[in-house]
């Protein structure tokens, strides 16, 4: 601590046998005058008279060191004014002896410091160190006690500091602490909110989802999701119990901001609780996408609504994003679903083969044998590869094949396309449209052009022929008359004939097979026909009933008996045939303008609509193996066509069916 | 009587020839021109007469023949009243013979017939 730079101090001798001059002699031979740096001197009693009581007292204060001698004669103000000073300035009193009592002085004075000298002349500076020795380590104390005190004070100031910053800090760092906390818990929340909308796989479940996550506010009612259809018009899922899609026309383009209008929201909340059929209250929107919402009916007053719209900040990303998912997902399973139905259903076989014959995918009308997975045991039924099958030319060609295949008595064509596939093996589709009907029909075809052609050409071969052969034969018959019977040229001339015969034959034969003409046709009775018919058919018309109106007595058609005889036995007997059980048959015959109608109708299971327009095809049959040639119906129709008339079929109510043949009526010109 | 056959089958031709030529004045023409030309010439009680022949065919001829010929005319065809060509030419005829015929002997007698009413 600092003590050296001590103040020089400030001296006033007082009382009347100071010995001035003396001391002023010594003030610089003493090392005590290092504290002294003004001495003045005074007696009291001139001070006290000569001048007011105040200007002295004022004096006094300008000095620091009072040294006054001790008088019995002061009077009691200046003891008084001694005593009040004594708080300001050291103050010594020095006195002889005898004649003091030190106790009177002591509480009289109220002085500390008490000097006692028998000579006061003989006072020197020297004497006088121990006192300013005393004063002034009393000053170094006070001065060092003032400072601690105010180093005290500072330490005190600073401490006091310190702890409001730790108070702060310690503050800071708990409410960090619990902040963390609770930002760790909200993530923890968002995280399985997170989760559980990953797992979302239908827009319902998606709703529910976020239903669930939201329910802890109670004012949240339903939430909902629009689908813009037009800007005023929205497809609306929503849960009535279970989830239900809804069709809901607004008054106003719905929007985020749409709904900040007071108006706009409330007339949506009316036209959504009109839909709905229940009150709605407020709505809250969310764009998920250009065409989507998702709508919070909600309750919430205003200090909610703040924590609903942070508690909704932090998981519309995530709604977003599954959303998005949901919506891609639901696209592309739509998407592959339309293909694979357009795939499965196309009415000709298509399969997707690897190079090793194993199907990857095939649409319905391949797949015979779910569980094979060879194409040729799926399709085929065989145990290889089928002859001529193109598939690994096509895969080595890497262009699409054509072949004609023979798979199960069946005719296809074969379409063999190369796939650029990701498959780590190649691969190809088959496609195989079925020829077998177009084959049987064209070869039909076929069959009716050559018996054309021959037609057309035994006739020219006949005309060709029989002029010369008429030339021929007639000339040997000639010739025969000629000649003597029994003769060699006779018998040659008869054998010459006999050719000429045989060609004639063969060219009529030909003429026959090329153009058959066998027929019969006259003028005749319908009915009489039917009435001649019915006794042929008596077995299989024994278990059914059998109902005749005939009205055709008095006109004829122009046909071959025998063949239309041949039509009604054919068409009672496919109606008995028909019928399982005991049924109705109706063979009615009519006439109107110029036409002759014959209907055989019965009551069975009429025909399938499928087979409908096949029954007058020829070798076209319902009956078991071996039944029925199918040429019945074929010839029937040939034969009432050769005589004019037209044949046709119609569905019976309730059930059946009804043959109906139409001949125009014959006029016979000579009648 | 004058018999003219007009026949471009030459076997068919030369046999009525063979049977009529005994008894009667016989000429054989094997087409139409042909036929017209002896048709004119000879001017024949009996034509028997061919439908389809090169040159004229039995129609063409009989139009060509009607101002001036008075011949019983006996056709022979493989065409019978199919159309209404052949239908019409079967009233201008006095006997119509279809062809093949099977016996050249009994139509040899028919023929003569006619010329005989």
């Amino acid at each position: 601590m600092e003590v050296e730079n001590l103040k020089s101090y400030r001296l006033l001798l007082l009382g009347a046998e100071w010995q001035i001059e003396a001391f002023r002699a010594q003030k610089n031979s003493s090392d005590v005058f290092h504290f002294v740096s003004q001495v003045s001197y005074r007696t009291v009693l001139s001070s006290l008279q000569d001048d007011p009581q105040r200007q002295f007292y004022s004096e006094l204060e300008k000095v620091d060191v009072l040294f006054l001698i001790y008088e019995k004669h002061y009077s009691e103000e200046f003891i008084k004014m001694i005593s009040e000073i004594k708080h300001k300035i050291e103050v010594v009193l020095i006195h002889h002896d005898e004649d003091i009592n030190l106790k009177v002085v002591i509480n009289e004075w109220n002085v500390k410091k008490i000097i006692s000298f028998e000579d006061f002349s003989k006072i020197s500076v020297a004497m006088l160190a121990p006192i300013f020795k005393k004063i002034n380590a009393k000053h170094i104390k006070n001065k060092i006690i003032k400072d601690i005190s105010v180093q005290k004070k500072q330490l005190d100031e600073l401490i006091l500091k310190q702890e409001v910053i730790v108070n702060e800090k310690t503050q800071d760092i708990s409410h960090s602490t619990k902040e963390e906390d609770k930002k760790l818990k909200k993530e923890r929340v968002i995280l399985r909110f997170i989760k559980d909308m990953a797992l979302v796989n239908s827009f319902e479940d998606f709703l529910r989802v976020i239903k669930n996550e939201f329910k802890v506010f109670h004012e949240i009612g339903e939430i909902l999701l629009f689908q813009k259809k037009t800007d005023k018009l929205f497809k609306v899922l929503f849960s009535k119990n279970y989830f239900q899609w809804k069709e809901i026309p607004f008054s106003h383009a719905l929007s985020e901001e749409s709904l900040n209008d007071k108006i706009i929201h409330s007339l949506i909340s009316i036209q959504l609780a009109n839909s709905l059929s229940r009150p709605f209250g407020k709505l809250k929107l969310s764009q998920l996408s250009n065409e989507s919402f998702i709508g919070f009916e909600n309750q919430l007053s205003d200090i909610h609504k703040v924590d609903f719209e942070e508690f909704l900040h932090d998981r519309i990303e995530v709604i977003h994003m599954a959303h998005e998912k949901l919506f891609l997902e639901i696209t592309m399973v739509q998407f592959s679903n339309r293909w694979e139905k357009t795939f499965d259903l196309i009415d000709e076989p298509i399969a997707i083969i690897d190079e090793n014959y194993q199907v990857l995918r095939s649409n319905s009308f391949f797949e015979k044998n779910l569980h094979s997975l060879k194409c040729y045991e799926m399709f085929a039924q065989r145990t290889s590869v089928c002859l001529g099958c193109p598939l690994k030319e096509t895969i080595e060609s890497n262009s699409a094949q054509k072949r004609d295949l023979n798979i199960t008595k069946s005719n296809f064509e074969l379409y063999s396309y190369p796939m650029k596939s990701t498959f780590s093996l190649r691969s190809v589709v088959h496609n195989y449209i079925d020829r077998t009907q177009e084959k049987k029909l064209y070869s039909r075809l076929l069959q009716t052009e050559k018996m054309l052609s021959i037609g057309r050409l035994a006739g020219h071969l006949s005309h060709e022929l029989n002029n010369p052969l008429t030339g021929i034969r007639s000339m040997v018959q000639y010739l025969k008359t000629q000649v003597a019977a029994e003769t060699t040229a006779a018998k040659d001339l008869v054998e010459i004939e006999k050719a000429t015969e045989r060609c004639f034959k063969v060219m009529n034969n030909f003429i026959e097979f090329s153009n058959p003409k066998n027929t019969n046709f006259v003028a005749m009775n319908l009915d009489e026909i039917i009435q001649k018919t019915i006794p042929l058919l008596k077995v299989p018309l024994r278990s059914h009933q059998l109902d005749l109106q005939l009205a055709s007595q008095n006109v004829e058609i122009l046909a071959d008996p025998s063949l239309v005889q041949h039509v009604i036995f054919n068409l009672i007997q496919n109606a008995t045939q028909a019928m399982k059980e005991k049924g109705t048959i109706l063979v009615s015959t009519d006439v109107s303008k110029k036409k002759i109608s014959l209907k055989i109708s019965d009551s069975g299971e009429g025909i399938a609509l499928e087979n409908q327009s096949l029954i007058f095809e020829p070798f076209f049959t319902t009956k078991p193996e071996g039944e029925g040639t199918g040429l019945g119906l074929s010839i029937v129709k040939s034969v009432v066509e050769n005589s004019q008339g037209s044949i046709r079929f119609e569905p019976n109510h309730p059930q059946g069916a009804t043959f109906i043949i139409e001949w125009p009526i014959y006029e016979n010109t000579n009648h | 009587m004058k018999i003219l056959i007009i026949d471009d089958e030459v076997l068919i031709g030369r046999t009525f020839s063979r049977f009529f030529s005994k008894s009667h004045e016989v000429r054989v023409a094997i087409d139409g021109t042909d036929g017209l030309k002896q048709w004119i010439d000879f001017q024949p009680d009996l034509v028997i007469l061919d439908f389809i022949m090169p040159g004229l065919n039995a129609e063409q001829l009989l139009d060509k023949v009607k101002p001036f010929s008075k011949a019983k005319v006996c056709l022979i065809s493989a065409y019978i009243g199919d159309t209404e060509t052949e239908t019409q030419i079967l009233k201008r005829v006095d006997l119509f013979i279809a062809k093949p015929f099977e016996d050249i002997v009994k139509v040899c007698d028919k023929i003569l017939k006619i010329l005989g009413a």
